[in-house]
């Protein structure tokens, strides 16, 4: 029973963590067709940001998620605008971009905060046991707020205007256009949303993990996974693909550690033979 | 006669010069020649956090070991022209250093390197051309009977070591405990270490009823903690996992509700491990490392601590001290010896009866390592304390009691 409560507690927890990065990529893949190889990094800058204003000001790094959200916002539109949107006809090009870009933002912070392993303090540091069922209140805020953004996404692209404009830009680009939608402008809008949710995630992560500024390389391998599990592009996709990555790993971890992402990687391998439009396809999700 | 007496006048001054020059007149100063001891270690890059704390405390002790006069061999004063090269953590640069160390520097006597394939490949090279090689390195193939005859090793905290030691005082801090789990990266390093523990605790009575081996570097350690946790251990070791992992790792317990000790064999910096997981989480953890401002330092230590602090300010580490001993040992192995003879300094270094200069305590060499009391840091009240105790084979009479 204590195994069983071990690996649903950590598959749930390992979920939400990529979740996070996972809706972000997924929503920037399904409109722009970006494959985002820079989203860890924007995810390690959304960390750094969290050490930054806790260290500095010394107070509680959920302080950090407004300013990380907003600035994650404007360098979304920044590199849109002057690389993914120049680059949108070439797919192979924006993928050297963006991993190009991923080198520059390392690398930069780097050089700013140093290469030496940083760490930022949890708010709240007891756990709290349901049952057999064990959470600490920091793992906990993270589950929350994953689907609190989960949620709030899957209504905005789903019930609001520009959500539907998203949409629409997502399954036919110039249709959208002669429509009289702005597309240029969704487009930035929705890379905007894309690595604010990279650089939140960052923020709500940055006390349960340690950072460096290659921390975002291991989560974006397991959100990468999930996207493609769940179905390229599908916001619902990427939900159920984070619980698949989530469960595999807190299973593969407990069992075989040492052989957990070789686990992950075959049970990709193998619902891509089966499903390779993955669980949840874009037109669906 | 003017010319006459500046001729004489000339004669004696280039007498008394010719006496000062071949060294039989009064303004003779003391005979002094100098001895060259490089060492090959990691300058730049990844690992040259260890090799600059090396070559630091080498630098150190020649410095101080020359103002002193240097070594006094058969009545001649010697002094140390000490240097060091950069192998930039690779094998292939430590043999091509140690190639011109040997033909082109002509030098007898060559500390370092630092990774064990490196001294792997320097040490054999040292014999065949009869140049002591006093190394560093975990590798037990590197002091194995036999092999690389002119390398000895200075490093106390190499596994079989520090694990005996640490074994010793674990087993007189918690008596009672009995079981352990351990927990460490699956790769060479991480199970060579975990099998060293092993081999200590089964014999002082502690049961290991889980081993979680995992990927070094995993970000996620939450499901490994949870599985080391899952069988109630008394006791968790965490078997050389990289300080960033070990930090984690004793977060993710604490969290959990982990009350009993954590030992690490893996040297963090307590500050670094209160940094990362937090100063209530890291309360009774044990780390291989030793902190020179901290109560449980010797004399000594502190004084070498303040000295290294003050000239590399924020830079401590225990390894830097590997040498500077090493330094002294050197200087007493060739005074004793009466000889700058690399054959029979060796010799005097493979004696187990000797006792070496050490800011540990009395020191001695055993199979060609060195023994001597080893020191941990403990965090008690949200201080780092260092507590000690002695490795396998030290000698009982020389234990304090």
């Amino acid at each position: 029973m204590e195994v069983i409560a071990a690996i649903f507690d950590n598959g749930i927890i390992i979920s939400s963590s990529v979740l996070l990065m996972a809706l972000g990529l997924s929503l920037i893949f399904g409109v722009l067709g970006v494959v985002n190889l820079a989203h860890g990094s924007l995810f390690t800058l959304g960390a750094f940001i969290s050490y930054f204003i806790c260290a500095k000001f010394r107070i509680n790094f959920l302080f950090a998620l407004p300013p990380a959200a907003v600035i994650g916002f404007f360098i979304g539109i920044f590199i849109e605008k002057t690389i993914f949107f120049p680059l949108r006809k070439e797919l192979l090009s924006g993928i050297i971009a963006a991993f190009g870009l991923s080198f520059i933002i390392e690398v930069l912070l780097g050089q700013i905060f140093g290469l030496d392993i940083k760490g930022v303090p949890p708010v709240v540091k007891r756990g709290f046991h349901f049952g057999p069922l064990h959470m600490d209140a920091q793992r906990l805020l993270i589950l929350g707020f994953a689907a609190l953004l989960a949620t709030a996404l899957v209504f905005f692209i789903h019930r609001s205007r520009i959500g539907r404009a998203i949409r629409a830009l997502a399954q036919n680009s110039e249709l959208s256009l002669l429509m009289g939608i702005n597309t240029s402008f969704i487009r930035l809008l929705t890379f905007g949303i894309g690595v604010s949710l990279a650089t939140s995630a960052g923020v709500l992560m940055s006390p349960v993990r340690y950072i460096d500024p290659y921390i975002g390389g291991e989560l974006l391998i397991e959100a990468f996974a999930a996207i493609i599990l769940g179905g390229l592009g599908s916001i619902y996709g990427a939900i159920v693909g984070s619980l698949v990555v989530g469960f595999l790993m807190a299973a593969g971890l407990f069992f075989f550690s040492a052989w957990a992402y070789a686990i992950l990687f075959g049970a990709i391998v193998v619902v891509l033979v089966i499903r390779p439009q993955g669980i949840i396809p874009f037109e669906s999700g | 006669m003017k010319a006459k007496v500046l001729v004489c006048f000339s004669g004696l001054l280039f007498l008394l010069g010719s006496l000062v020059l071949t060294g039989n007149g009064v303004a003779q100063p003391p005979q002094s020649e100098e001895l060259k001891v490089a060492m090959i270690t990691v300058l730049t890059g990844p690992g040259s956090f260890w090799g600059l704390a090396f070559h630091r405390g080498a630098e150190f002790a020649f410095s101080d070991i020359n103002k002193a006069g240097g070594a006094v061999v058969g009545g001649k004063k010697y002094t140390f022209k000490y240097w060091a090269e950069d192998d930039k953590y690779k094998p292939e640069e430590s043999v091509l250093v140690a190639n011109k160390l040997i033909f082109t520097d002509k030098v007898k006597f060559i500390f370092g390197p630092l990774s064990s394939a490196s001294c792997l490949s320097v040490g054999p090279f040292c014999e065949r051309n009869k140049v002591f090689n006093v190394a560093d390195s975990y590798t037990p193939e590197l002091t194995m009977p036999g092999k690389n005859l002119y390398t000895v090793r200075t490093q106390g905290f190499i596994p079989k070591l520090l694990c005996g030691a640490m074994v010793s005082k674990f087993k007189e801090m918690f008596p009672n405990l009995k079981t352990i789990v351990a927990i460490y990266p699956d790769d060479a390093t991480g199970q060579s270490a975990n099998a060293v523990a092993k081999s200590y605790l089964g014999p002082a009575g502690y049961q290991i009823i889980d081993e979680v081996p995992y990927p070094r570097g995993t970000k996620e350690q939450r499901p490994l903690v949870t599985k080391a946790l899952v069988k109630k251990p008394d006791a968790l070791w965490i078997m050389s996992s990289p300080p960033e992992d070990m930090c984690v790792q004793v977060r993710e317990a604490r969290l959990m509700g982990f009350k009993g000790p954590i030992w690490s064999t893996g040297t963090v910096d307590p500050k670094f491990l209160q940094s990362i997981a937090g100063v209530e989480a890291s309360e009774g953890v044990v780390t291989a490392y030793y902190d020179p401002t901290a109560e449980g330092a010797s004399p000594e230590m502190v004084e070498y601590g303040k000295r290294y602090l003050a000239a590399y300010p924020g830079t401590w580490d225990p390894s830097s001290e590997v040498f500077y001993a090493t330094a002294y040992m050197l200087k007493k192995a060739m005074e004793m010896a009466n000889s700058i003879d690399p054959t029979a300094i060796r010799d005097l270094f493979l004696r187990e009866d000797i006792e070496w200069p050490s800011m540990f305590g009395p020191t001695f060499m055993k199979g060609r390592e060195r023994l001597h009391p080893q020191l941990f840091a403990i965090i008690r009240g949200g201080k780092t304390m260092n507590i000690s105790a002695y490795p396998p084979g030290y000698p009982e009479a020389k234990k304090k009691k």
